[in-house]
């Protein structure tokens, strides 16, 4: 009879112990989906800056290229050219690695 | 619980237990006591799967989290060379070229096909804040 209790309040126990572990899962699973959720938010709004920084660039070195065509015929646009000309390289260095390929959000 | 003993002489007239009823109750009880034991057993491994399961779920969703870091870092890298360096160079550039077509109209309509090209600042209107807590790096 007392070891029949005696499991029984061993399984009680367990069973106890086993759910108060389970609500602190619980807690912690609401938590880290909670950030990771806002994570991928962050990583999406840096993929459409990405974006939109790339067309930028492209837009601009256009510019600068337009700019380079009227310089042939226009020595003052050439010497202005010639003045921004180690700021226009590095920028054209800067486009020339390419941007990342950010992995979308799986399934989130 | 109140133990029935049957040796016990009841009160003329009361419907007392016999002996064989009195060993099928106390049989009932066990078995019974057993299908209790047997259904928390059951309830325990049903939550320490899980338990399991949700731990799982946890870790994953962190490693998931950790493998997309290094790409957040450096996509950060790249706004942020980009806000710092480059936009300053444009837009002092775009200033230049804008004073050049005002003194050398013929170029204004090449300048213009440009128009609004050259970022003010942040390349996106809606500008990102870092998450509050970095879920990755935790485990």
């Amino acid at each position: 009879m007392s070891k029949n209790f005696s499991i029984t309040a061993v399984l009680v126990a367990l069973l106890l112990l086993v759910t108060a572990l389970f609500g602190a899962f619980a807690l912690t699973h609401a938590r880290v989906d909670a950030s990771v959720r806002a994570f991928y938010g962050y990583e999406r709004g840096l993929e459409t800056q990405i974006v939109m920084v790339t067309r930028n660039r492209a837009v601009f070195q256009a510019m600068v290229n337009d700019a380079r065509e009227y310089a042939k015929k226009s020595p003052a646009m050439a010497s202005l050219l010639q003045q921004y000309a180690p700021s226009l390289e590095q920028l054209e260095l800067q486009n020339k690695p390419s941007t990342p390929a950010a992995p979308s959000a799986p399934g989130r | 619980m109140t133990p029935i003993d049957p040796s016990t002489p009841s009160a003329p007239g009361s419907n007392s237990l016999s002996e064989a009823d009195f060993i099928e109750l106390v049989k009932s009880v066990r078995s019974l006591r057993v299908l209790f034991n047997l259904a928390l057993a059951i309830l325990l491994l049903f939550l320490v799967t899980l338990n399991a399961f949700m731990l799982w779920q946890i870790r994953s969703t962190r490693i998931q989290a950790s493998r997309l870091t290094p790409t957040v870092r450096e996509m950060e890298r790249v706004v942020g060379e980009y806000e710092t360096n480059s936009v300053p160079i444009m837009q002092q550039f775009t200033v230049e070229l804008r004073r050049f077509a005002e003194r050398n109209p013929d170029f204004a309509p090449i300048l213009n096909r440009y128009a609004g090209a050259v970022p003010s600042g942040r390349p996106t209107n809606a500008p990102p804040q870092a998450p509050v807590a970095n879920p990755a790096p935790n485990k």
